[in-house]
């Protein structure tokens, strides 16, 4: 399943792909794919994109 | 036979040698270990069982066709050709799994390396070629493994490209 909130978080703070990747030091294409749905983060990896784009877990990863 | 014996030992060491500084070179933090995510080295784990079945299976493949067929022309390569194709596996599952290139590589430095191996690999086997030294004594001799990893350079530089291609179109 899309992840469109954490697209849309990204985008609400201007930042690209890349900028989100190198933030959380991971590569372009894993941001991309767990956009898409097409990845799984680990629960660091998630912690680490919620730190930088300044949300709570259950706002970009819990699906209702 | 002593002297050919240390010769292939003191090519491994140098091997060994040029592979750690080539690896220094393309990292942008100077450290020989290249860094990849969580989601890449699940991908390259999958991509190691690969390249192990695709040596496994070509081992078979020879063990079976050596019962009919004699294999012997084919040299030090019987040993190597295993390898190269789990290597190939390995490195073509990581390509496509976006798992090949690492997060602290340099492009350039990368590119330029893999130019540099493949032709430096092409150039022995050619030249080799052209001296009559390939295939001595209706036996296939150490440059056709030149010959065989340059064309493997020169195949997994077209898939890096194929996938430059497809990330742009996807971009």
């Amino acid at each position: 399943m899309k992840n469109l909130k954490l697209k849309a978080a990204r985008a609400g703070l201007d930042m690209s792909q890349d900028d989100l990747a190198k933030a959380v030091g991971v590569s372009r294409q894993t941001i991309s794919a767990i956009e898409k749905g097409d990845y799984n983060p680990t629960i660091n990896l998630c912690i680490s994109v919620c730190k930088t784009l300044g949300k709570t877990l259950d706002e970009l990863f819990w699906e209702e | 036979m002593k002297a050919y014996t240390l010769g292939i030992f003191v090519g491994i060491v140098v091997g060994l040698i040029l592979t750690a500084v080539f690896l220094k070179a393309i990292n942008k933090d100077g450290k020989m270990k290249t860094k990849y995510d969580e989601r890449q080295k699940e991908a390259r784990g999958k991509a190691y069982m690969y390249g192990f079945y695709g040596v496994v299976l070509t081992n078979a493949l020879f063990l079976v066709l050596s019962s009919s067929y004699d294999l012997g022309f084919l040299g030090l390569s019987l040993y190597f050709i295993p390898i190269l194709v789990g290597v190939i596996v390995q490195v073509t599952y990581s390509i496509f799994h976006d798992a090949y290139v690492g997060l602290n590589n340099n492009m350039t430095r990368f590119i330029v390396g893999m130019t540099f191996i493949t032709a430096f690999n092409l150039f022995i086997g050619i030249m080799a070629y052209i001296h009559g030294e390939l295939f001595v004594n209706r036996k296939l001799q150490g440059p056709f493994i030149n010959l065989l990893c340059g064309g493997i350079f020169l195949v997994l530089s077209v898939e890096l490209a194929i996938k430059k291609l497809i990330d742009a179109k996807a971009e």
